[in-house]
């Protein structure tokens, strides 16, 4: 009895530490219709790391946009769009984003990308992030193919 | 008085010969078709086309089924007004979430008998049409 009693506070007690450890433990990775989004921030700015799941290609000539809320805050053209020729992007596919110098304000960055599915169907897919909320970039760089 | 006649037999005439084009038009025209919606950016699309249109569309009129085609700009608005003719826009309006592209069609009886939503639905639900 006394042995049950011990296993079901162990399970409650994991119960309880499970959602809060998912909860602190930061969210970089975003993955929208098998489009694998890894988002880093840098001291120059933002590294985004895209990738793919379950077979899904990335369309070359329909490219990635991307737009940023505080435009005044970066150091690049926007929206900026990287496209390719071929038909479909090498990955995984790295894009910085440089922030201008001393400029600090967060606001929202969205990429938006086609995405080819295994199933043959091309479609848009898009990821909106606070830039707030962006972890920093680990020691180990991501995006090498 | 004669040239009220001749105006007469000439319009009856003409009117005779649209009226019999018109049949034409209609007897010609198939009672189902498939329409196939494609975007200029989308690269599964340009690979079907190569590799199954020209069997497909042969198949499927060897069946007696026509086949219609039009293309967005980008599969970023397949619901592009600009890209649907005004006798498909109710295609178009009968799949409000309508996303991305290949999208296949069968139309029969001025109704949506069958929807194929990218390449592999096409072949497990359109590809034996032609067959």
């Amino acid at each position: 009895m006394r042995n049950i009693l011990r296993s079901l506070l162990c399970i409650a007690l994991l119960g309880a530490v499970g959602p809060w450890a998912e909860a602190g433990e930061p969210n970089a990775q975003n993955i929208v219709d098998n489009v694998v989004f890894d988002l880093s921030s840098t001291p120059e700015g933002l590294t985004a790391c895209l990738s793919t799941v379950r077979g899904a290609k990335l369309s070359g000539p329909y490219g990635v946009a991307v737009t940023l809320s505080a435009p005044a805050a970066w150091d690049e053209a926007l929206p900026k769009n990287v496209a390719v020729e071929e038909d479909y992007f090498t990955l995984p596919l790295r894009i910085d984003l440089k922030r201008r110098g001393g400029a600090t304000e967060s606001g929202r960055v969205q990429f938006e990308v086609g995405a080819c599915q295994a199933e043959g169907i091309c479609i848009p897919v898009e990821l909106a992030v606070d830039t707030a909320k962006i972890a920093p970039a680990s020691h180990t760089l991501p995006c090498t193919g | 008085m004669m040239a009220n006649r001749r105006e007469l037999l000439i319009g009856l005439g003409a009117a005779m010969l649209t009226g019999g084009i018109s049949r034409l038009v209609e007897a010609a025209a198939p009672a189902s078709w498939v329409l196939y919606v494609s975007a200029a950016d989308c690269r599964i699309c340009r690979f079907w086309e190569v590799d199954h249109k020209d069997a497909f569309v042969r198949g499927l009129q060897k069946n007696g089924i026509g086949f219609r085609q039009i293309s967005v700009s980008s599969l970023r608005n397949v619901r592009e007004d600009a890209a649907w003719p005004a006798d498909l826009k109710w295609v178009r309006d009968s799949y409000p979430s309508m996303k991305g592209t290949p999208w296949f069609f069968l139309i029969s009886g001025g109704a949506i008998q069958s929807a194929a939503y990218g390449t592999d639905m096409w072949r497990t639900k359109l590809s034996p049409m032609a067959a």
